[in-house]
């Protein structure tokens, strides 16, 4: 690099790069404790009783900490039903959702064909019509497929509802991998899908564990048409469990900290992994280098 | 740049031109003439069987007098009707009023944020940044349920730790009602939901980061470039497809969910923080009258498609 | 619901949805045209959708269903948990979309909603022959009749009433309110600010319009006439937004959140010891007493101070109705079940929620708790909100949104009584947006 030849530019150099470091610093602290505060203080009212939280003297650390508000959800019958319900949605919706949305990102990512646009806006009009109308149609097309009150339904009704953010957001990904490293693979002999598989995936790899997590998000909080579509428990997922418990009129500030607690590590969960396919997808990086 | 690695891993698709396994034979149908239509079919599929009769009915509700309360009294078609008198109340445009000031706002605040935010966690001295990152992911990954009644009771006029703490640093005299009043109603749910979606444009735009190629900012470093020009000229323009999606994603997002609405003010006081969104799905599940919450779906779709187009021209993404 | 409509409105609606193949979807089971009372006994499974939330009330459901399941051991009961807000826009996709419930909580103010979409079958004939019918007063039946038909069997009551705090009425040297003057002298005597006490807890932000409503019947306005036609009286509306709103506006007297103050938000500041009055029934009583005691030293319960022109203290059943009749034994007996005495105690012991039984009322574990005095004087005297078809959606979408507007002086009680009269209008029509 620029060593030997410049040793001052190097020195001034290493300069700037530290006042940015450190600019970066101090905007990542401020935006974690503005993003980390209210996770923390509903960390902390989820070890607080009711009478800790409704009381005119404002407690910053709890007087009298308790577990109660945990052991009270964890006991709660269909708890881990809707746990696990919630969880095989999200993969099967996140599985269905990166496949097919995949192909078509590529193709649209690639190819120039008539009506490249027209298609993307009609893929998109998916996500921008109000959910209130597309309830009822949707809950009689389910059902006369039999696929209300059923997990698979819900995917389903899911991967069609995510499938443009998916598109849009792999389109994204794979519109910045160069196209000069596909037509080098082609060249090598290399089908078409084989390229996608073996250049573009890899070197995209970051984005689509990005899409991922996103698509994830989405289908583990999803409630509207999880309370909709939904009726049995043996179909019934977290989210809405969770608002049910909470409630509408009575609010139970600590059980409800504590539900939205337990909820956040699932998804922690799947994201340490994405972020391990998205530090390869770095290395992967590296290496080409 | 070698390819090797991806290459050599599969006699599949080295030996293509042989189909022995699924995969094989899919290679070999990616080298005909429909390949790129192939790609789209699934997707399509799904598409038009979940999504083209939702619309259509709806479309075609839009025009008819239906409450569907009233299935008696059967649908009566009005023609443009529904539109005119929605247009022709005053607090409709409000409302409309009220939603480009959430979109806005919204839109603005959170992709500013989360583009510095991304570009801070980029930097590749900070070792500590991996941790940063599923920290900062925290505010979106609760749920909103959650969210939004945390928010209520930090902001609570009586119970809330924000106005304890503003009190006592000495910005407030007392606890103020945050969402009692019109004019911090919006400005608080905007805060509300920065807060929640922010980490959408880190992940996202911090991934598009990520896949920039180290060698362009090297090569432009050895041409003098200061930082100002490398970002100008490589960050943005190489960012720009994700940027471009990311950002269109949350305007949907902003103008179709009400669920912060409805969990902290329910539009109140007053109109201020009545959103389209929310005049939708009460004017369908309050009012039941389906015939006008289409006509207003209708017009947000409108409204959405024209700008999706419009951005998606103007910003040269789609170029050929 | 008479056949001819049900088909009618099936038909209506294939139209309306223009149906992909989903004909087979939208049949549900044919219903008679008025339920007898079955005299087979009651086996099979049957679903049951309510909105019960807090643990209390969750308790006394499943000790509700293992005492129904004992009785009747071929008959089991499955409950389904809709969140109140969210209720009817499930119910709607259930009855129009198919796959309904076997029997549902119907709460007494969507009555007409529910039987117009069709989701409530007839229950008259049932109820002409029902044994237990002489426990229950004609007017127990009169918010579930619709043109002369009966669509509930009531369940427990809601009993609306006030709290107040006692001490605080000594410190001031008042006595409770019994009408509005007083009630606002009171609520203007027990404000300090400085205190930070607040003289009345008035419910501003969602759930606060049935109060609003309240208020103009006490000024002796109608609110539909008996061909159901809108009738508001603007004159007499306007004095009672008038007088309602100046708590806020001129007096100071409610605390300055009140535009976003819900149920919980009255309920915290009540029992954190901001306001000094609240407004709302005894479902509430357990959690007041958790904090404020049960000795009647700290707070005590009343009724609601008499109006102008009218004493409006309201009592509504909640009532269980029937949805799909294909199992009409089982459901029949569920239905019933919750209106014997023997459940409704049970409930009420878990919850607070006053029976609507009449031999359950004169119980003594409710006559012998001075806390319930108000409520008992309010089953003998209280009065029944206006219902008429489109009433959730006038309260909700015009009357809460502008009488915030009234209190932030945005508007005029004039120009809001305007506004109600014209969205009145349109509710009732079904064209409201």
């Amino acid at each position: 690099m620029l060593t030997q030849k410049r040793p001052h530019r190097q020195a001034s150099h290493k300069r700037t790069q530290a006042i940015y470091d450190g600019i970066a610093t101090l905007i990542i602290i401020a935006t974690l404790v503005f993003g980390l505060f209210p996770v923390i203080w509903t960390a902390l009212t989820s070890l607080k009783s009711e009478k800790d939280v409704v009381t005119d003297q404002l407690q910053y650390i709890p007087r009298n900490p308790t577990l109660e508000n945990y052991s009270t959800l964890i006991n709660r019958s269909g708890y881990a039903t809707m746990f696990q319900n919630s969880g095989i949605v999200t993969v099967m919706t996140v599985i269905m959702c990166l496949l097919v949305g995949t192909f078509a990102a590529y193709s649209i990512s690639r190819y120039r064909f008539r009506g490249r646009g027209a298609i993307l806006t009609f893929y998109l009009v998916v996500r921008m019509f109000p959910v209130v109308l597309m309830l009822l149609p949707l809950y009689i097309m389910l059902r006369s497929l039999r696929l209300i009150d059923t997990l698979f339904g819900l995917a389903l009704t899911y991967t069609t509802f995510s499938l443009p953010v998916s598109l849009l957001m792999l389109k994204g990904f794979f519109d910045a991998v160069p196209a000069d490293l596909e037509d080098a693979a082609r060249i090598d002999g290399t089908t078409r899908l084989g390229a996608l598989f073996r250049v573009v995936m890899p070197l995209a790899r970051s984005g689509v564990a990005a899409t991922a997590v996103l698509l994830a998000v989405s289908a583990w909080n999803e409630f509207l048409f999880a309370l909709m579509m939904t009726n049995s428990e043996s179909s019934r997922t977290w989210p809405v469990g969770l608002q049910l418990m909470v409630g509408e009129f009575q609010l139970p500030w600590g059980l409800m900290a504590a539900g939205g607690m337990i909820s956040i590590l699932p998804i922690i969960i799947f994201f340490s992994f994405a972020q391990r396919a998205l530090v390869r997808g770095l290395m992967v990086g590296a290496v080409k280098g | 740049m070698n390819m090797d690695a991806g290459t050599t891993r599969s006699p599949a698709v080295t030996n293509a031109r042989r189909p022995r396994t699924v995969f094989g034979w899919l290679g070999e149908v990616s080298e005909g003439r429909y390949w790129a239509y192939l790609l789209l079919f699934p997707s399509f599929l799904l598409v038009t069987a979940v999504v083209i009769y939702p619309v259509i009915s709806g479309i075609w509700l839009s025009f008819h007098q239906f409450n569907i309360m009233r299935i008696n009294q059967g649908m009566r078609f009005v023609g443009l009707e529904q539109y005119a008198s929605l247009l022709r109340e005053p607090d409709f445009w409000v409302i409309a009023r009220n939603t480009a000031v959430w979109v806005f706002f919204g839109s603005i605040s959170q992709f500013t944020l989360g583009l510095i935010v991304a570009l801070a966690l980029n930097r590749k001295n900070l070792r500590w940044s991996p941790i940063a990152r599923v920290l900062i992911l925290l505010p979106w990954v609760i749920p909103s349920v959650v969210a939004g009644h945390m928010w209520a009771l930090l902001l609570d006029s009586r119970l809330g730790v924000v106005n304890d703490i503003l009190v006592r640093i000495g910005v407030l005299d007392s606890y103020k009602a945050w969402f009692a009043d019109p004019a911090t109603a919006m400005p608080a749910v905007l805060v509300v939901d920065l807060w929640r979606a922010f980490p959408f444009f880190v992940l996202l735009l911090f991934a598009g980061l990520q896949s920039i190629p180290e060698e362009l900012y090297e090569a432009a470093e050895m041409d003098g470039a200061n930082p100002w020009h490398k970002f100008r000229a490589i960050t943005i323009p190489m960012l720009l497809p994700v940027i471009v999606a990311s950002v269109i994603l949350r305007i949907i997002g902003l103008v179709n969910s009400p669920d912060l609405m409805i969990v902290l003010t329910n539009g109140g006081p007053g109109l201020a923080t009545y959103v389209l969104s929310l005049h939708a799905f009460t004017t369908a599940y309050e009012s039941f009258n389906f015939g006008a919450a289409a006509a207003i779906s209708v017009l947000m779709l409108l409204v959405l498609v024209v700008f999706t187009t419009l951005y998606l021209k103007f910003s040269g993404v789609n170029r050929e | 619901m008479s056949p001819r409509k049900n088909a009618l409105s099936r038909r209506t609606f294939l139209k309306a949805a223009a149906a992909v193949g989903a004909g087979a979807a939208v049949a549900g089971a044919p219903v008679r045209s008025s339920m007898a009372a079955p005299s087979n006994a009651p086996t099979g499974k049957i679903t049951y959708w309510h909105h019960y939330t807090s643990e209390s009330e969750m308790a006394g459901l499943k000790t509700g269903v293992e005492m129904f399941e004992a009785k009747y051991p071929g008959a089991k009961v499955e409950t389904v948990t809709v969140p109140n807000a969210d209720f009817m826009a499930k119910f709607t996709l259930a009855v129009q979309g198919g796959g309904k419930p076997n029997t549902t909580m119907v709460a007494a103010d969507r009555v007409p909603d529910m039987v117009a979409m069709g989701g409530l079958v007839d229950l008259t004939g049932a109820i002409a022959r029902w044994d237990q019918k002489r426990n229950f007063p004609a007017e127990r039946f009169k918010a579930a009749s619709v043109d002369g038909k009966i669509y509930g069997v009531p369940s427990f009551m809601f009993v609306d009433w006030m709290y107040y705090r006692v001490d605080w009425f000594a410190e001031k040297g008042l006595r409770p309110p019994t009408t509005f003057d007083d009630f606002f002298k009171a609520a203007v005597a027990l404000t300090d600010p400085a205190k930070g006490r607040w003289g009345f807890g008035m419910r501003g932000g969602p759930g606060g319009q049935g109060l609003v409503v309240q208020v103009i019947r006490a000024f002796g306005s109608p609110i539909v006439d008996a061909q159901g036609k809108g009738a508001l009286d603007i004159k007499k509306t306007t004095e009672a937004l008038d007088w309602y709103s100046s708590l806020h506006t001129k007096a100071k007297a409610v605390p300055p959140s009140v535009t976003n103050d819900s149920f919980r938000q009255i309920m915290e500041a009540f029992r954190t010891g901001k306001t000094g009055m609240v407004w709302h029934h005894t479902g509430s009583l357990a959690d007041v007493q958790a904090d404020l005691g049960n000795d009647g030293k700290k707070f005590m319960s009343l009724a609601r101070p008499r109006g102008p022109a009218a004493f409006i203290n309201d009592v509504s059943p909640s009532y269980n109705g029937i949805v799909d009749g294909s199992n009409p034994e089982a459901s029949w007996a569920w239905l019933t079940h919750w209106a014997s005495a023997d459940t409704q105690i049970m409930l009420m012991q878990k919850t607070g929620y006053v029976p609507s039984n009449a031999s359950a009322a004169r119980d003594k574990r409710i006559t012998g708790n001075p806390y319930y005095r108000a409520a008992i004087q309010a089953l003998q005297r209280g009065t029944t909100a206006p219902q008429f078809q489109g009433q959730p959606a006038w309260t909700s979408k015009v009357v809460l949104p502008t009488f915030q507007r009234i209190l932030l002086g945005e508007m005029t009680p004039a120009q809001g009584a305007e506004e109600f009269a014209k969205g009145l209008d349109k509710a009732i029509a079904g064209t409201l947006a």
